[in-house]
């Protein structure tokens, strides 16, 4: 990637743009803009909120500092460069839940100060460990008597919708998002939604009655006079309480919350292979210190707190198991861990997409990482899902610069497992082809071998 | 303006809100004649209900006399 880009997920909004100019994160404000962004400024919101830890900083900089996307901008501040860009339908339902409350936080703090948000992406939300940020200053604008939430339908496609899918229905939001980047519409929920979940007021608001006015406009002619159409400031202010009162109780079914708090609590590792498998991943960490650690197939994320414990800064975990996620997501809350745990399955990691397929990034276009844990995970690849084992060494060897492998035997417990109701069509498994592919493509630093079934870790440094 | 019109609210949303404030001027309204809907009502049950009450009360202090 050359040293001065565009960001590809940055350009319909014509109030300015990102750019990324040697590693530094620009926003251009264009003259259309400018006066509202700047009356906002003057308010010191921006501020204010930053010191919360609510929205993102910015100074603003030289023009020149943009590059060429500076000429025609009014002004152009500079953000902090995040490590990792992730998208709402790679986020568990609480992660979700978390970035919605925080919209509405900011939105109402604003309101109360004169000044309302122009949109309501969940796209304009990055997490910092597991903290939502607010990361779109170019949303803020002078509130004006009587208007009405313009993302209000956005709001509920890209953050309603998706989570009233999971706590009223049991379906993660993750798939369906991910083929719908613009959300769940409203239309499609409310075909969705059981009879008795449209009965209380907050989903026949937002959900039922908003999808058949949507309806009723397509067979109708719309009157001009709905422009006129004002909305009290006390409604709007109502409308974002009633909101976020509704969401804030909003659970997953089946009470996986009860199961979750225990992970508060420090895990103690039970077993000589877990700790040996901890002592191996602190020394990894330790001596590599990743500023960007990626920990694949990473489950309740035990060996990530590890990692970040000894040295890794920041740790990003994919799972497929929304429910291990959950756990993940909750602990790296409640320890305060620089942790972001995704609900990624990565044997179809998130691929990139959107306009020009370039406005959503897929996973490896976010890398490569700086190290990466792949523990108990080759013979998932390589056994439950056919990959050949070279395939799956050259894709983790490609994602990061050093990491660790664990590798599992064909005779350990949880392999015959996989292997139990089928034939074993993998000759080629083996420790000594897995070394061998290994060692084509990266430097073995250190090996051990850490049960008596013979997991081996392999610590490798790419060349 | 033009800077603020990107985003299409979407027409079943700006509905839905003018129904919301719909709602809440009503609110208001009712709030404002609160005092005299009251009054109507009072004005409504002492006309028709009034005269039927107060043998009631009559008997039931007279219950209440012949008990002690």
């Amino acid at each position: 990637m050359s040293a001065a880009y565009r960001d590809a997920g940055s350009f319909r909004d014509p109030s300015g743009s990102v750019s990324v100019v040697n590693g530094h994160v620009y926003r251009t404000v264009m003259p259309a803009a400018a006066a509202d962004h700047d009356s906002v400024r003057r308010t010191g919101i921006l501020e204010e909120l930053a010191g919360r830890g609510w929205v993102i900083e910015e100074r603003r900089v030289d023009k020149a500092a943009a590059g060429s996307a500076g000429g025609p901008a009014s002004y152009v501040v500079e953000h902090p460069k995040l490590a990792f860009i992730s998208y709402p339908y790679e986020w568990c339902f609480h992660a979700l839940k978390d970035a919605a409350l925080l919209h509405l936080d900011v939105h109402l703090h604003c309101l109360d100060r004169g000044i309302t948000l122009c949109d309501a992406s969940a796209y304009n939300i990055q997490f910092q460990g597991p903290s939502p940020v607010f990361i779109d200053t170019l949303s803020f604008r002078p509130y004006r008597d009587g208007e009405i939430w313009v993302g209000h339908r956005q709001f509920c496609d890209q953050f309603v919708n998706p989570l009233l899918l999971r706590a009223l229905l049991g379906i993660p939001h993750n798939a369906w998002y991910r083929g719908s980047i613009e959300g769940i519409p409203v239309q499609h929920l409310a075909n969705a939604l059981p009879f008795r979940s449209k009965l209380s007021w907050n989903a026949m608001k937002h959900v039922v009655l908003q999808a058949a006015f949507e309806r009723l406009s397509t067979k109708r002619r719309v009157p001009g006079a709905m422009k006129e159409i004002r909305l009290p400031r006390s409604s709007f202010r109502a409308m974002l309480t009633g909101l976020r009162s509704w969401l804030d109780s909003l659970q997953t079914p089946n009470g996986e919350e009860t199961v979750w708090r225990r992970y508060a609590e420090d895990n103690s590792y039970r077993d000589e292979e877990a700790q040996k498998k901890a002592q191996f991943v602190s020394a990894f960490a330790g001596a590599t210190r990743p500023a960007l650690l990626w920990d694949l197939g990473c489950n309740t994320a035990e060996y990530s707190k590890v990692a970040l414990r000894a040295g890794a800064a920041l740790a990003i975990g994919f799972d497929f198991d929304a429910c291990a996620i959950e756990r993940a997501y909750a602990m790296a809350r409640a320890q305060s861990l620089n942790l972001l745990p995704l609900n990624v399955d990565i044997t179809n990691p998130s691929p990139s997409q959107g306009w020009a397929q370039h406005e959503r990034k897929g996973l490896s276009e976010r890398g490569p990482a700086d190290a990466l844990l792949a523990l108990a995970l080759v013979h998932h690849l390589a056994i439950a899902k056919n990959v050949p084992l070279s395939y799956v060494v050259d894709w983790l060897v490609g994602l990061a610069r050093s990491g660790v492998i664990e590798f599992v035997q064909k005779d350990d417990p949880m392999v015959r497992e996989l292997l139990r109701f089928r034939e074993d069509i993998f000759p080629d498994y083996s420790e000594e082809n897995f070394k061998h592919a290994l060692s084509a493509r990266a430097r073995i630093h250190k090996v051990e071998r850490i049960s008596a079934t013979g997991r081996t870790l392999y610590w490798f440094e790419r060349t | 303006m033009p800077a603020y019109a990107y985003l299409d609210p979407a027409t079943g949303s700006v509905l839905l809100q003018g129904l919301l404030a719909g709602i809440a001027g009503l609110m208001v309204v009712l709030r404002l004649y609160w005092g005299q809907v009251k009054a109507f009502f009072r004005r409504l049950r002492g006309q028709t209900e009034l005269p039927a009450e107060e043998p009631k009360v009559a008997d039931r202090a007279i219950s209440e006399q012949t008990r002690q």
